[in-house]
Order: C-alpha cells, then structure tokens, then sequence
C-alpha cells in the first residue's frame, strides 16, 4: 500500500525532514512518479494505482493469497473518496449497525470511509473518538477528491507497520512497506506512531487545519498549523522532537515528547499595579 | 470516461478493426500516452491503472446532472457508471441495498450476483436495468470485463480497436478517434460485452450478432455497426430430433 500527496494537500511537521536531506544526499528523495514506477515493479501482478490531478497518488499491491485474514488489504472508492485499509476491525459488525450500512457488502474500507463521511458532513463526535471507536489491529488512509483531505490512522497495538516520509518537492508518503519508503524520502521518514492518527484539510486552495492527534495512551496530542505541536494531555508545555537515530547511525526523521519543563506562555504573570495594556499584542 | 482494456482481458470482435490504418498527426497511441492526454485534456481527473491489463479514467465535470458519471471500487471490482437508472429503488430491493447506494454500487451488487451465484442469466440482469446508461466494469480478481448500455442507447458511448488491439471505451468520440484511427464505432445499443462470450444482444440473446461495416463521410470503412441476425440462432442445448431417432446416441 503507498499513498503520496503533494505540498498542496498535505504539509508534513517539519521534524520529518532529516539534516542531511538538504545535503549531497537529497537525491535520494525521489519525485511521486517515480515512488509509484517503482511500486509497479516491486508488485507487477495485481498492483493497481489511482492518481488524481489534484496531486494525489494512491497504489496498492491487491489482495495477497499468501496473506491471512488478519492482514488482509482492502480498497474501496464510494463518491469520490478513496480508502486503502489493512489489517482487521474486529467489532466490524457492531460498527456497520452504527452507521446504518448493511452487513453483506460492507467491508472494514467501506465502514471506514463511511465513518469519514459522518465525520465530514455531521461531526457528531471528533475525530479521535470516531477512531477510538475502532477496535483491532489497523491502519488506513482516506483521500477524499471532493474535498481535496487526506485522514490516516494507525491502531494502537501498532501490528501493522505503517510508515511516513517527505520525498521530493515536500510531498508526504504514506506506505506499510519500508523498502518503498525508503527508496523514496532516503532519510527523511520515520514509523507512524501507533495509536495517532492525522488530519490535513484542505480549503481555499490552502491546507489550513493540520491535526495530527494521539487517539489513545496519555501522550495526546494535536498538531495545528498555527499553534504548532501541542498536547491535549498538556496543553501548556511544548513539545519536543527527539530525534531518531537509525542502526546506521544517521538522523532519521523524529519522535514527539512532551516537554515537561517548557512551557508555553499564555498568561503574563504581572503584579496588579503593572500596565496590562501590552497583553492585547501577547494574544 | 475513458476505459483501455488489453486483448486478454478483451478481445475486440472482429469487424471492429478496419484496415485502412490511415494515421492522423495529433494521433496517440499506446496507453500510457493516452491516459497522459486524458489528463491534459479533462480537469480533475483521475487515472487508474491496474497493471498492463486495465485502464481506467474519467473526470466528472461536465456532466449534465440528469446523466451523470459515477465511479465505485467495492472489493476489487470497478465500475464506471454513466448515466440515470429508473427503477433505481425496486434494484435497491432486490440486492439488498442500503440508501446510500448509488447505481455504480447497484452495477456492483449486480455483477458480483452474477459471479458468484448466477441466479439469472447475464442478458436478464442487463434487462432488468431500465434507465439511459452505460457502463464499463472491470473485476480485478478474475481479470474480466463487463460492458453494457441500455435498449435505446441514451448516453453515447463508442468503442474501438487501437494499433496494440487494445480495446478503449469512451464516451468522447475525439477520444476514441484520437486512439483508434478508423477503427471505432458507436456501441451497439441494446448489447453488452463480456470477456468470457464477446458481445451479445440481451434483447435477443438467442439469435447471432453480424457485424454490418460502416462507412464515413469519407466513403473510408470505418468499423461496424453490430445487427441481430433474425435468421441464425445460436445452437441451443436442446437436440431437435423426431421421435423415432435413436435417442440412445444423446447420453
């Protein structure tokens, strides 16, 4: 499974790009066409890709006969959104009673995307409780043409390997096969974070709500593109990158912590005789 | 829309091919130059490929809201649907749909019936499909097509045979032209195409279809338009026999 998206429709965090891509080693990070060329020929069977002149490429190497159902990869395209699933959902039946599909034709991509189209047009709940509500070992990413929004998840239990990278000219590479992704964005990717999920939409011609979110686990966390990375658990401390170092020893994308002495300014603490007149620019 | 199917997954009935190959300068041949065209030529589209069998394309603006153009994956089966069904919700019934079905879903629902358990013969299923439209699927696990319009052929449609005898279907006629030369023609309406039997008439499944050659303006054969032939039948399972033959020989 690959999906790439260009710097129109998603904006990676920053903390993906590796030091040394913008060195001698930037020709590693190849261009989209080339990711899915490439793609073709490690699956000539039964791979199939779908590109999008908005900038949008998604491929997937078709079911597997080797693979259980535990693994399966599915891909489904209803409306103008396109889901690419993998792994298994295991209250897959009690979810297709919720959203009202009915039971025989409806795969987990099909519920997934179903489940993006509430969140899309109704919103009863956010975006991390839709997902919390997902039991299983998972991972999935959403396309939506109409739209022009991309939403991956990956499950908590992090089974399923999924992996994200920024290749050339800042595009974003979504894929569970590493040789791909590293064939593609050299240095500059790192593992989905398990239990995450993340959230571009785009408006206007601009991406203008990022939301890369913790779903479960206390570190939770939202990615906003005016605020920057930031906890919900912590709102007020900031968060840092740590930065991965692969078993050749070079930096290789980043891990978020919080931070727990830094904080975020907010309030200014004066005494009260002082001059609060300055606070309007501080917000 | 714009569908490009290779000869194993679609062998183009003969009389489709002309052998005038008179070549235009702003002709494209091979795929990957045609869905490149596709693309350039259409805003917003979107381009599926799946391997060297299948082609896939379309774009969904510019089209009337009364016949519009739908696209669906379900399960490895894809569908491209264009055009209105009338009794959309007595189908919806009858494969056991939700409302949210759209007729891209319902060609789904309705193939992979056929597939799996064939309850009625593929010419009923089309029958049953009142409406303008046509529609291309293709079943990514079994590598087979199905093609179909309806009786009175509301949506144009055309199809024709490229150089590489790839089969490309579309619903722009500059398109077809573009890629097939002389070697195109309207879809036979009232007919559908499988890879498995070739094209058919399901208003007459019984009876052969004749290919009849067209002419262009230009007095050049131009691929063939697609008859039934009333007088020939195809052989039914049935041996016609009087009652004093030997019916030992049948078993």
């Amino acid at each position: 499974m690959l999906a790439i998206f260009q710097k129109c429709l998603a904006h990676p965090p920053e903390e993906l790009n590796s030091p040394h891509a913008h060195g001698g080693i930037k020709k590693s990070a190849k261009q989209p066409q080339e990711i899915l060329r490439d793609f073709h020929l490690y699956h000539p069977t039964a791979s199939f890709s779908a590109s999008f002149s908005g900038g949008a490429a998604i491929a997937s190497a078709g079911a597997d006969p080797r693979c259980s159902p535990l693994q399966q990869r599915l891909f489904c395209g209803l409306d103008e959104v396109y889901c690419i699933f993998v792994g298994r959902l295991d209250n897959l039946s009690s979810l297709i009673r919720q959203y009202g599909l009915c039971g025989k034709s409806s795969n987990e991509a099909v519920l997934v995307i179903e489940a993006y189209r509430t969140l899309r047009d109704r919103g009863p709940y956010p975006a991390d409780q839709v997902v919390k509500d997902l039991i299983g070992s998972f991972a999935f990413v959403i396309f939506d043409n109409r739209v022009g929004s991309v939403f991956a998840a990956l499950s908590e239990d992090g089974k399923i390997p999924l992996y994200w990278g920024i290749a050339a000219e800042g595009s974003v590479v979504i894929s569970d096969d590493v040789d791909v992704i590293k064939g593609g964005c050299g240095k500059s990717f790192a593992p989905f974070p398990p239990g995450w999920l993340v959230l571009f939409c785009a408006g206007a011609g601009q991406v203008f709500v990022e939301m890369l979110m913790c779903v479960f686990g206390c570190s939770g966390c939202m990615f906003h593109s005016e605020g920057g990375l930031k906890s919900f658990e912590r709102p007020m401390n900031k968060m840092k990158a740590m930065p991965r170092v692969d078993s050749e020893g070079a930096m290789c994308g980043a891990f978020f912590k919080v931070d727990s002495c830094a904080k975020i300014s907010s309030m200014p603490r004066v005494g009260s005789a002082a001059n609060w007149s300055s606070w309007e620019e501080k917000l | 829309m714009l569908a490009l199917f290779e000869k194993s997954v679609a062998q183009s009935p003969e009389g489709l091919r002309s052998p005038a190959v008179g070549g235009q300068e702003n002709d494209v041949h091979g795929v990957v130059a045609l869905l490149q065209h596709f693309s350039e030529v259409k805003e917003r589209s979107v381009t599926i490929s799946l391997g060297s069998a299948c082609a896939l394309a379309y774009s969904s603006v510019k089209y009337s809201p009364l016949l519009p153009l739908l696209f669906a994956v379900v399960d490895d089966i894809f569908c491209l649907f264009e055009g209105h069904i009338e009794n959309l919700p007595h189908l919806k019934q009858q494969y056991g749909l939700t409302k949210t079905a759209n007729e891209a879903i319902i060609v789904i629902e309705a193939y992979r019936t056929l597939r799996d358990r064939g309850p009625y013969p593929a010419d009923q299923v089309v029958r049953d499909i009142h409406g303008k439209f046509a529609f291309v699927l293709f079943d990514n696990t079994s590598k087979s097509t199905f093609i179909a319009v309806d009786a009175d052929c509301g949506v144009p449609f055309f199809w024709g045979a490229d150089s590489e005898d790839h089969l490309i279907l579309s619903d722009d006629v500059d398109l077809v032209k573009k890629a097939c030369g002389k070697s195109f023609a309207p879809f036979p309406k009232g007919c559908f195409f499988t890879t498995s039997k070739g094209l058919q008439s399901f208003e007459h499944p019984l009876n052969e279809l004749k290919p009849v050659p067209r002419v262009d303006s230009r007095g050049e054969v131009c691929g063939a338009t697609y008859k039934v032939d009333s007088e020939t039948k195809k052989p039914s399972g049935m041996p016609r026999v009087g009652s004093a033959a030997n019916w030992s020989n049948n078993y």
